[in-house]
């Protein structure tokens, strides 16, 4: 069971990041959530670089929430950069975005996307999915073993 | 018809070259073997008042001989001239045939050689090639036209993918904090400011139904459509069960055949099915003892379907209006919808070459009606049952 481990939330809109925060409050998730708001940012915490260089990466991500549009490097490039590092490919990724078109949802899966979630606009719906989330890949699923 | 112009042959034949001199030629040489034929016999004639006897017999057989050559001439020369005409015409035409079927196969017209000319034949040849030069003018506009509506599809493509993105995230800002408000601080708001808030809330949820409901419409008529048999029952009945899972309290009164298959889109029929069944569903609400039937009308002339209900019906005299996109013939608070249902299956059938059309009374119920254009049609008069 992952039921400490951190949830990397990869968000560039704050108003998103601030409801998903709270949406996992509201459940009682008390993870530690990290918070990065751009993919060159997500790419350096998960492979210790950059502003990141020197964290401890024995403390792998239970799961990855990432977003599609992003700044500096995009949410498919984040996710094609962490399949092909063999240190990081087997992370749970999930996709969390408001587009629900079908392309995205392709290269996703292509890319090895775990799951691909579309935001909902009502937020009642929104903190649901949050619990629902948790629930799944917090405590039902479980991670890779460490290689 | 009448030509505008006698046309004879002898005119057709002067005016070709070729013809006028082969056939000078062909006519003069019978018309002396015709004079030598008259020369000997005046001759002879001459011959019979001095001479007699042997030398008369002898006569007689010269002429015969002259006669004989002269008529062989003849009609060796006439024989010609017909086979020179009617051969020269017959190779001509020929050459047109291979030019005419070159045309109507789109590939590039052999060299003029004996087919052009002054005459009726040239004229035919001329137009031929004409109509050659005209048809590739339409196809190369043709052609700019086609990439001028690909350019277009994905612009509008990019343009609905845009709209998904950026108009959902502030809505989602709007409709989530103001939630947090809500649970926050509900006890501290009075009863009025508590429904500024539900009604913050409920124009965020309607704005994020009209987004969805508007990519939806510029999907259908963007996305390519594949028709295949596919049986329209089971997608009905799945509706039906997830309209009557949204609202427990509810009993509908469901027909829908065993099987009804059609030669559609099925992506684009399941839209088509959950907004007829949903707006029955919806507008039954209200009624007692509802009754939603999917069906094939046996009695209509081409393959028609029709969804009706008992439900809350609609003015028939503003019925113009019922598909067009955001027009509603009731008002929100009675049956709330955004108006865009309709206008999206018109759009589906449409693209399939059918029509849909609605009717319906105040109370009384609404049946729409739809067909699937001449595609939609069981093979060899066989019913279509194998869907696989």
């Amino acid at each position: 069971m992952s039921g400490d481990g951190t949830i990397l939330l990869v968000e560039d809109n704050q108003d998103d990041e601030a409801l998903t925060l709270r949406a996992f409050g509201r459940n009682k998730i008390r993870n530690p959530i990290v918070c990065v708001r751009d993919g060159q940012e997500a790419l350096d915490w998960l492979f210790g670089e950059g502003d990141h260089a020197g964290r401890n990466l024995a403390e792998r991500p239970a799961v990855v929430l990432l977003d599609l549009k992003l700044p500096r490097v995009d949410g498919l490039e984040v996710l094609r950069r962490v399949r092909a590092n063999p240190a990081t490919r087997l992370t749970p990724i999930v996709i969390l975005t408001s587009s629900r078109e079908d392309r995205d949802r392709l290269e996703g899966y292509s890319l090895g996307a775990n799951s691909y979630i579309q935001k909902p606009v009502d937020f009642e719906q929104f903190v649901e999915s949050i619990r629902q989330l948790g629930l799944y890949w917090l405590v039902l699923n479980e991670p890779p073993p460490a290689i | 018809m009448k030509l505008s112009r006698r046309e004879s042959i002898f005119g057709h034949w002067w005016r070709n070259e070729s013809l006028r001199g082969k056939g000078s030629l062909v006519i003069a040489v019978p018309t002396l073997a015709l004079f030598a034929v008259i020369a000997s016999n005046i001759a002879l004639d001459r011959k019979e008042d001095r001479l007699a006897g042997a030398e008369l017999r002898e006569a007689h057989r010269r002429h015969t001989g002259v006669l004989v050559a002269g008529l062989s001439v003849g009609v060796v020369g006439g024989m010609a001239a017909a086979w020179l005409f009617f051969s020269g015409v017959v190779a001509r035409v020929k050459e047109l045939e291979t030019v005419a079927s070159e045309l109507a196969a789109g590939r590039p017209l052999p060299a003029a050689r004996l087919a052009s000319g002054q005459d009726e034949i040239g004229r035919l040849d001329a137009a031929l090639r004409r109509a050659a030069r005209w048809l590739a003018v339409k196809d190369r506009e043709l052609r700019d036209i086609v990439g001028e509506l690909e350019s277009l599809n994905t612009e509008l493509e990019a343009f609905s993918y845009s709209v998904s993105h950026d108009l959902r995230a502030p809505l989602r800002a709007i409709a989530g904090f103001a939630q947090a408000l809500d649970e926050e601080a509900r006890d501290r708001l009075s009863p009025e400011e508590r429904r500024y808030l539900d009604r913050i809330r409920a124009g965020a949820g309607r704005m994020g139904e009209l987004i969805d409901d508007l990519l939806q419409l510029s999907r259908v008529t963007r996305v390519s459509m594949h028709r295949t048999p596919i049986d329209l029952a089971p997608i009905a009945r799945s509706i039906a069960g997830h309209l009557d899972g949204s609202e427990t309290d509810r009993t509908v009164q469901w027909q829908i055949p065993e099987s009804l298959v059609v030669n559609a889109d099925e992506a684009l029929m399941r839209i088509v099915l959950e907004n007829l069944l949903g707006n029955a569903f919806k507008f039954t609400a209200r009624t007692p003892h509802a009754r939603i039937r999917l069906y094939e009308d046996a009695a209509a002339l081409e393959r028609t379907y029709v969804v009706d209900d008992n439900g809350a019906g609609f003015d028939m005299a503003r019925a113009a209006k019922l598909f067009g996109v955001f027009q509603r013939l009731h008002s929100e608070t009675d049956f709330a919808g955004t108006g865009i249902g309709l206008a999206t299956v018109q759009r589906i059938v449409h693209r399939h070459g059918g029509t849909v059309s609605g009717e319906s009374t105040p109370g009384g119920g609404a049946r729409f009606r739809f067909t699937l254009g001449v595609q939609d049609r069981t093979p060899s008069g066989e019913e279509m049952t194998d869907v696989g």
